[in-house]
């Protein structure tokens, strides 16, 4: 048996997910001292982590509290969209750690959740394309733990931690070229992708899935006529496969984030993210962002930024050495990011030219795509440490025979044709220890590097509760996360896209349902929830009352008319006594959630029709077993 | 442990291709698996048990005579009047920064930016929370209460309107 049909010792360590999620664990925490030890309530001092707790604490209650699909939110803005607002993340599956263990101790539980995701996913993906366990789990920390996560929680957008599923997505491609069911966890990560807010994600790793699809299709072209053997599930796929297992993932993704994605498309449509500033950034920039750490911010400008580790980087370019085929797709990768994410460095660059596109053109700061560069360089670099690990086993290989051959040797011993098995087990270790030993100083250099110390990042004191009815504030968006917790909504607010807001908004309102000026009409709360106002009204004669909130055709009222008033919610009554009740409802959030249903329903039913047949099989080969 | 267990360990981590071949095999894997994922479950859990297990901050205290969220009304007033002070000053430098009718939403930005460095020194002068600065702000407003030019503040602010380029 040659060392290539040999198991490494690695593979089968770190082949029990137990083992790896312990070391996964460990990096982790030597990352995250400042998320998981820092006083659990404190928050971020940059205006956007304050932003992203108004949504999420908002959606929140709108769930616990009044058990309402958060579609809207009235705590910024004076009432604008929730799950459709483009950043929102209220629908994503890690939203559910918000929900049990509150916003601002669930924000943190989702770090470390997709630092974990994105070491497995990276682990996994460069497992399927043979890299040895030591080399992907390195490449996992390495990227995980990379400078512009560090740079995101301090801007404490948690959204888009969910860059650590693009590994999970390009796995699940790769897989479901072969494997339909991945195809559906595709689709489930793009839909992840999709419902967690992924604003920069979602371009990004559409760009990502069409490099695949580009690759395997040239592959599938150019390798038609070759005879593989198939034993790693890598045999040859008609050339139309890619582009269908594509299809096949976008189709599951939009039917399981139809809740999302169709009201986000009229957002999309009617409302403008005016975008117009030019980024550049030098190529030797982006290569210190990636390459240097931050130490060295001070003489090169963004150093540090995106680091995926020096020693990473090192080992990246000797797997290109090496002329690693598989190292050499995904430096074609980095390369491609990498130019992309200069920007506007020269006219007509690949940038300008992309911005062209109808989602691209929306976007800004390019240089956010190193992080995919640092991404496909970690796993460039596991397949250096994949070479090192094998480069022991193979030298013994090749010794052996020639030690057999060699006469001294022969006239003394008589040398069987394997080489022994005690010699055999100090050469898989003496290759594990180097390989693991290179593998753990590249990731800890990352690690150490990127750490988030205790009392870096977590300095303002945790907004306290008050026990009130809803009332706008004038407020201020700045220190947005204060208003929720007292249950007044901040009118002063900032959105990335143009939202309509009343100017007749008002925080100064004693009460914020009462009659409009003329009419004789009087109001009085009964009930309030996010999504349904119930009112006492009174009218002498037809009336009328305004709502302080934004007026949006979602709004529906049971009783008479309801309309704007300078952009506020209006309501004509007829004379009388009447108990109205005012519901936000959009019919395409309504539409989205039956989609959305139906999907999951069928993709439950398929998946216990498998896992019982999956099942069946095992008791059938477990009672074969002596 | 037999010989054949010592050497089917030794090709085992020699790296040989090895079949579960018994159930006992079987359950030695299983065995070594799950005690794996345990000890990893216990560092997850010891790694979150800070987060999970920590307090929320208590709520404010309940209103009772001139008390409300736990300040007296003489303090609260002390509290708004040096807000408020500082609000024309901030509404000019929001304007000269950011001049002319299509940058209004900038400028009032601007001036919230003011406003919150004069929260935090409130709330170090008087060693009150952010949420009881912005509270008394907010109760200064709704009730009127009159600013440095005896007017009150104003209760609005200028409709959403971001820029294009930050």
């Amino acid at each position: 048996m040659s060392a290539r049909d040999r198991v490494r010792l690695g593979d089968r360590l770190l082949g029990f997910f137990g083992v790896r999620l312990a070391i996964f664990v460990i990096a982790a925490q030597a990352f995250l001292p400042g998320v998981l030890l820092d006083p659990a309530y404190k928050v971020a001092y940059y205006h956007d982590e304050h932003h992203d707790i108004v949504h999420e604490e908002a959606a929140r209650m709108a769930v616990v509290d009044d058990h309402q699909l958060p579609a809207y939110n009235p705590y910024f803005c004076g009432g604008i969209v929730e799950l459709s607002n483009a950043p929102s993340n209220v629908l994503a599956p890690d939203f559910l750690l918000r929900i049990v263990y509150g916003t601002l101790v669930g924000r943190r539980l989702t770090v470390l959740l997709f630092v974990l995701l994105g070491m497995e996913g990276c682990f996994r993906y460069a497992r399927k394309n043979g890299a040895s366990a030591i080399g992907g789990a390195m490449a996992g920390v390495a990227f995980a733990t990379s400078g512009h996560f560090v740079s995101l929680l301090g801007w404490g957008w948690v959204f888009m931690f969910n860059y650590n599923l693009v590994p999970w997505v390009m796995l699940s491609f790769e897989n479901g070229l072969r494997k339909k069911w991945w195809i559906i966890a595709g689709g489930f990560f793009l839909a992840w992708l999709v419902l967690g807010g992924g604003t920069y994600v979602v371009p990004y790793t559409g760009l990502v899935l069409l490099l695949l699809v580009l690759y395997e299709t040239a592959r599938a072209v150019f390798r038609r006529n070759e005879r593989v053997t198939c034993i790693r599930g890598d045999e040859i796929v008609p050339w139309y496969r890619p582009a269908l297992t594509l299809a096949g993932m976008g189709i599951v993704a939009l039917g399981l984030s139809a809740i999302r994605v169709f009201p986000l498309i009229h957002l999309l449509l009617t409302h403008s993210r005016p975008v117009m500033q030019k980024d550049a950034t030098k190529p030797l920039s982006l290569l210190a962002m990636l390459a240097l750490p931050k130490e060295h911010a001070s003489s090169i400008a963004g150093a540090g930024d995106f680091y995926v580790g020096l020693y990473v980087c090192v080992l990246a370019v000797v797997a290109l050495v090496f002329l690693d085929k598989r190292a050499i797709k995904l430096w074609a990768f980095a390369l491609f990011f990498a130019v992309l994410a200069c920007g506007e460095f020269i006219e007509h660059s690949p940038y300008a030219l992309m911005r062209k596109l109808p989602l691209f053109s929306q976007l800004r700061f390019p240089d956010r795509m190193a992080t995919l560069s640092a991404l496909f360089l970690a796993l460039a670099a596991s397949f250096a440490i994949t070479k090192i690990e094998d480069a022991l086993p193979r030298f013994s290989d090749w010794c052996w025979p020639r030690l057999r051959r060699c006469k001294r040797f022969a006239r003394r011993i008589t040398l069987p044709e394997e080489p022994w098995l005690p010699l055999r087990v100090v050469v898989t270790l003496a290759a594990f220890g180097v390989a693991a030993y290179v593998a753990k100083i590249s990731a800890a250099d990352v690690v150490a590097h990127n750490a988030i110390g205790r009392g870096s990042l977590y300095v303002m004191d945790a907004p306290q509760r008050v026990t009130e009815p809803f009332q706008q504030s004038r407020g201020n968006r700045w220190d947005a996360h204060v208003w929720p917790f007292v249950n007044k909504g901040s009118l002063h607010c900032f959105e990335e896209h143009q939202l309509f807001e009343s100017p007749n908004l008002r925080g100064d309102l004693e009460h914020e349902e009462y009659g409009a000026p003329g009419a004789d009409t009087t109001v009085e709360r009964i009930r309030w929830s996010p999504h349904e106002i119930v009112l006492k009204v009174h009218s002498n004669g037809p009336g009328r009352f305004l709502v302080n909130q934004n007026h949006s055709d979602a709004w529906k009222t049971d009783t008479g008319e309801l309309g704007s008033d300078g952009g506020l919610i209006s309501v004509q009554v007829p004379a009388g006594d009447h108990v109205v009740t005012l519901t936000y409802s959009d019919w395409r959030v309504r539409l989205g959630a039956l989609v959305t249903f139906a999907t999951v329903l069928a993709i439950a039913i398929a998946g216990g029709k498998r896992l019982r047949k999956k099942g069946i099989a095992f008791v059938r080969w477990f009672r074969v077993l002596p | 442990m037999s010989v054949r267990a010592v050497e089917l360990f030794a090709r085992w981590l020699a790296g040989d291709r090895i079949a579960i071949s018994s159930r006992r095999m079987l359950l030695v894997v299983f065995a070594i698996s799950v005690a794996s994922l345990a000890y990893s479950i216990k560092i997850l859990r010891e790694a979150t048990r800070p987060l999970i297990q920590s307090e929320a901050p208590p709520p404010l205290p309940p209103d009772h005579g001139d008390v409300r969220f736990g300040v007296p009304l003489t303090t609260r007033k002390a509290v708004f009047t040096e807000l408020a002070k500082q609000e024309p000053a901030s509404r000019a430098k929001g304007h000269q920064a950011f001049p002319g009718p299509e940058l209004d939403w900038s400028a009032e930005d601007h001036r919230a930016g003011f406003e919150r460095k004069s929260v935090a020194a409130a709330m170090a002068r008087h060693k009150l929370s952010m949420t009881q600065v912005y509270l008394i702000l907010d109760e200064g407003i709704r009730q009127h209460w009159a600013g440095p030019d005896g007017e009150p503040l104003r209760p609005t602010t200028v409709p959403l309107h971001p820029r294009r380029k930050y």
